[in-house]
């Protein structure tokens, strides 16, 4: 570092330098600025798609909460507010990780940037395991099944059986989306163990981070149109 | 003027590659905008949770009846705040350059015009046509289609949770199936029309042919 304040060029030892210092941008890139820049465009436009992918439940939620508001109504009462919000706070929580993570990076602390890492796949974990073993499994345990599986026998509108099918078709997608950005976020973990990112390169933690949120996001407007709307 | 050029004296551009463009996204969020950021998202999630039972609570203490668009629109406003707050501080679009944001107006446009369209279409079919206005498509209310296709379906032009009733029926009984039913009656209704929480089950839905 030295040699930047007598202002040569830095030479980092290439055998000993971290791998995120020694990153060269794809020879296609005008500088590193570009493919950044290109790569977190990238994922924009693919969070659309992911935005247009839930836009369908959202409007079949509308739809037929128009055409059989007793189901609706029925229906969400069925679900417990305490473990919506549980597990609300445990994304949220989890979004502030990842976000720290970014900082992490940026300033390069590795050890943090690993800790914040782990600690938001323990969020989703956390996350997975509340929706199954207090929400999913004594649902349909009960026959509050989806679709063909539905033999719930107290049910209060004969049309309850759409509210069950669109509730585990909207959390059953976002858990998919959860499950991914997992494996995601476990993939930048590995990376982030042989130091590959850093401040001059840290799309990788970026861009995955914003998948991560992404999965909130969607989750923060679920958690009220499934639990709390009434 | 006509100095060298100095690579930029900065620990953390070692290789100069932000040199002179700083406003390229590359924002560091302090600490500080992080926490404030999650502490009011964790306080709009408790008044989201808290606006949903003061609703109640007003409608049964005053006893007046509090429509479900208020419901509607106080959770929805909350999660939009919510949703832009995580949109411009933990995803940044707030620092990123015009055209992220852009991109991602552009799709909440096509989700306006999608839930838009679809809504109007579907509230207003019977200013058109009166008969349209209860169409009801068979299959599209989950009622049964058994077909020489798919035999193992449950009987056709029957609700799949009228079949799951009439199999419980007649498995325990119809005396201990209402006496059941009568337990579950014990709080006070609700129904679509009231934001209320549930009390029990909605009467004049199934409740009148329990007793035949």
């Amino acid at each position: 570092m030295a040699s930047i304040h007598t202002g040569e060029p830095a030479k980092p030892d290439l055998a000993q330098a971290p791998r995120w210092q020694t990153y060269r941008h794809g020879h296609h890139w005008r500088n590193a600025d570009d493919e950044f820049d290109a790569a977190k465009m990238g994922m924009w436009l693919f969070l659309t798609t992911e935005v247009l992918l839930f836009a369908g439940l959202f409007v079949a939620y509308a739809v037929f909460r128009m055409k059989y508001p007793e189901a609706f109504v029925a229906g969400s009462h069925h679900l417990s507010v305490k473990w919506g919000f549980i597990n609300t706070v445990i994304l949220l929580l989890s979004s502030f990780t990842v976000a720290y993570s970014i900082r992490c990076a940026q300033l390069n602390k590795q050890g943090l940037l690993k800790l914040n890492l782990l600690i938001t796949i323990a969020c989703g974990f956390a996350f997975l395991f509340i929706k199954g073993t207090f929400e999913y499994y004594p649902k349909i345990m009960e026959g509050k099944g989806p679709g063909w599986f539905f033999s719930y026998a107290y049910a209060e509108s004969p049309w309850e059986p759409i509210w069950w099918g669109l509730y585990y078709c909207a959390t059953g997608v976002h858990a998919l989306h959860v499950i991914i950005g997992m494996g995601l976020l476990f993939w930048v973990y590995l990376g982030a163990r042989k130091k590959k990112y850093g401040p001059t390169h840290y799309t990788g933690v970026e861009i995955t981070g914003l998948y991560w949120h992404l999965v909130d996001l969607i989750w923060i407007f679920l958690f009220p149109l499934l639990y709390l709307i009434h | 003027m006509n100095e060298p050029r100095q690579p930029a004296l900065n620990d953390l551009d070692p290789h100069g590659f932000h040199e002179g463009d700083h406003d390229h996204g590359h924002v560091i969020l302090p600490f500080r905008t992080l926490v404030v950021v999650l502490a009011a998202l964790l306080f709009f999630t408790v008044l989201t949770v808290s606006a949903g039972s003061a609703e109640v609570w007003i409608s049964e203490k005053f006893d007046v009846v509090i429509p479900t668009w208020v419901n509607v629109m106080v959770a929805m406003s909350i999660a939009s705040i919510k949703g832009m707050l995580v949109l411009m501080y933990f995803m940044q679009l707030k620092y990123d350059k015009p055209i992220n944001t852009m991109i991602f107006l552009f799709c909440l446009f096509a989700f306006a015009l999608f839930m838009g369209l679809t809504t109007i279409d579907l509230g207003n079919r019977d200013r058109i046509y009166a008969w349209k206005a209860p169409a009801i498509i068979e299959g599209g209310n989950s009622v049964g289609l058994a077909t020489e296709a798919a035999p193992h379906n449950f009987p056709s032009g029957q609700s799949i949770a009228t079949w799951a009733r009439e199999r419980e029926i007649a498995t325990i009984g119809p005396e201990k199936f209402a006496e059941k039913v009568e337990a579950m009656k014990t709080r006070e209704t609700s129904s679509s029309e009231i934001s209320r929480p549930a009390r029990g089950r909605t009467p004049g839905l199934f409740d009148a042919d329990t007793t035949d």
